[in-house]
């Protein structure tokens, strides 16, 4: 397949995991991804408000610490109340 | 805010929890080839049974033309049906289907855009037999010659029997989960074996699943999902694995099957011969006494009772199954602000509670406790979905709660639980390949050709991206390429 600068049909091809996620989550991503350095960065490609590509290898990572970051965010109702 | 959709319309939806109780049913007859319907329909009782399982409309059609020597032909339907005699064949095939599906007919081409449905034989024999009372199969049992001093359990006994036996193996089942330890038997192990190749138990310490030990068998999260269903649900559940799990021994399973339907057949408190009822099925009738389907007075006797779970099982109308125990079943009372009371003393349903409710106080036959996030959420762990909480919540519901205005479950609660639900999967992550395009037109060509081969994740027309399923990436390269080298020679 011809990549050459200019050629009209010319098409690229990037494989990762594609990540669905509503624009709040997709936001704590992108600032989850920009902490990191160099290679431990997971972000391939973003793509729109609720897409973006990211590497195979940091998926449970990306899911647990989004997870973890959503935690924080969480009221804990006091028990004794 | 962009909501994005999780329903990908290739995916198959969940079945819904609002399926009919005999769902694994209908898809295991569905799957069935038309040899194993001549076999099932040998039997009156099958017959009655299949019929009371199709919708009203085909099953008025039937009973209509039952006595008919003629087959059925589309314009009696499209009359019947009060449709246009210029109504396409597609719509009565439509009305016919479950009929069609079930092979009491078969459609025959008789002229363009007509068709001839003559019955099966072998239905058509069965069930007017089953109407008539003639027939020689003794498929609706066959009553036990009772001597002056055997014993007769009354019916109050049958049920409660049926009832020990059925949820005996549920709190076994939940208990398992909890860790907490309420005293409960084991149940036998072809149950317990019944339950591992079923999926709803597993071994934790056996991750082949090749080899378990079943006395420390634990709940799965299809179990925690099978305990919330409603009892007539569980129990066609329960007979259908056991059903896959005879044709898995490839045993055959008709005979059984038509027995299933045959206990459905019989009578609450009427005793019947087991040697002369299924004299094919006698082990198979003798594993579903495990389950609390029949009781007999000794095990080696030839007398045995239906009780109330294998009688009802063919009435078709889960409301109606659900009389008896209606009012029992109905304790619960949940408040605005999510704290539930439940007047139950039923240790199964505590221990189902249990499950996603924070219990604070237990009175003999009261509970109190609240829908909290934490444990809503470790429900939701181990596989529990909102909509099975809530479908639980409001079968359960306390007349009580009926007499405030609709709907029953105040939507501050349905709605918080269904947050919490998809808190839990904001992400949803499958492989891809993206392909960037700069031509429309090979962008749109592609897209097409993704589609047809339901390859498609998604396509976005603006960036002109598209995202395919990973193991079709070389048959959408060969296709672009074959494309782009079309276009390029301007063709």
């Amino acid at each position: 397949m011809s990549s050459a600068y200019g050629d009209a049909y010319a098409v690229k091809v990037t494989s990762g995991v594609l990540v669905t996620c509503d624009s709040a989550a997709k936001q704590i991503l992108l600032h989850l991804d920009s902490k990191r350095d160099g290679p431990y960065k997971f972000m391939i490609r973003d793509i729109d408000e609720t897409h973006m590509i990211i590497k195979r290898e940091y998926v449970d990572e990306v899911r647990d610490s989004l997870q973890d970051e959503l935690e924080k965010n969480t009221y804990v109702q006091d028990p004794n109340l | 805010m962009v909501q994005p959709s999780f329903s990908h319309p290739r995916s198959d939806p969940t079945p819904s929890t609002s399926a009919s109780p005999t769902a694994t049913l209908d898809t295991f007859l569905d799957n069935q080839h038309q040899s194993y319907f001549e076999e099932l329909y040998r039997s009156e009782a099958v017959c009655l049974c299949i019929l009371r399982s199709l919708p009203p409309v085909c099953r008025h059609i039937i009973l209509h033309h039952l006595w008919s020597h003629q087959p059925l032909r589309t314009a009696e339907v499209k009359s019947f049906l009060q449709m246009d005699i210029k109504a396409s064949l597609q719509e009565v095939d439509e009305v016919m289907r479950p009929a069609l599906n079930r092979k009491i007919l078969h459609p025959i081409v008789h002229k363009k855009a007509k068709m001839l449905y003559p019955f099966n034989d072998s239905f058509k024999k069965g069930l007017r037999n089953a109407l008539t009372g003639l027939g020689t199969s003794n498929s609706f049992g066959v009553p036990y010659d009772r001597e002056e001093n055997d014993e007769v359990p009354s019916q109050e006994e049958l049920v409660a029997y049926g009832e020990d036996a059925f949820e005996g193996i549920l709190k076994y089942m939940v208990s398992s989960g909890l860790g907490i330890g309420f005293s409960v038997a084991r149940p036998q192990s072809e149950v317990l074996e019944l339950l591992h190749t079923s999926g709803l138990m597993i071994d934790p310490n056996d991750p082949t699943g090749q080899n378990p030990n079943i006395n420390r068998l634990t709940i799965t999260s299809k179990g925690f999902q099978f305990l919330l269903e409603d009892r007539q649900t569980q129990l066609w559940e329960i007979l259908m694995y056991y059903l896959n799990a005879k044709e898995a021994n490839s045993e055959r399973s008709a005979e059984v099957l038509s027995m299933f339907f045959s206990l459905g057949c019989m009578q609450l408190g009427q005793d019947y011969s087991a040697s002369q009822s299924f004299p094919r099925a006698l082990s198979a009738l003798n594993d579903l006494a495990q389950y609390g389907f029949i009781y007999r007075p000794s095990p080696d006797s030839d007398q045995f009772f239906p009780t109330h779970l294998a009688t009802a099982l063919c009435s078709g109308d889960a409301v109606a199954t659900k009389g008896q125990d209606a009012d029992e079943k109905r304790f619960l009372i949940l408040e605005t602000n999510y704290k539930i009371y439940a007047y139950t003393s039923n240790e199964l349903e505590i221990a189902i509670l249990n499950l996603f409710v924070d219990i604070r106080i237990r009175y003999p036959n009261l509970i109190v406790g609240k829908l909290d996030r934490r444990n809503v959420k470790s429900a939701m762990e181990k596989g529990i979905s909102a909509s099975q909480i809530i479908s639980y919540l409001s079968s359960h519901a306390h007349p009580q709660m009926y007499n405030s205005p609709p709907p029953l479950l105040h939507p501050t609660i349905v709605d918080q639980l269904h947050l919490w639900d998809r808190e839990r999967n904001r992400l949803k992550l499958e492989d891809t390949v993206m392909f960037e395009f700069f031509s429309k037109e090979l962008f749109e060509d592609t897209e097409a050709e993704a589609n047809a081969n339901a390859a498609l994740q998604l396509a976005l027309p603006k960036e002109k991206f598209l995202f395919i399923e990973p193991q079709t990436k070389s048959a959408i390269t060969e296709f672009v390429k074959e494309r782009q080298n079309q276009l390029r020679s301007g063709l």
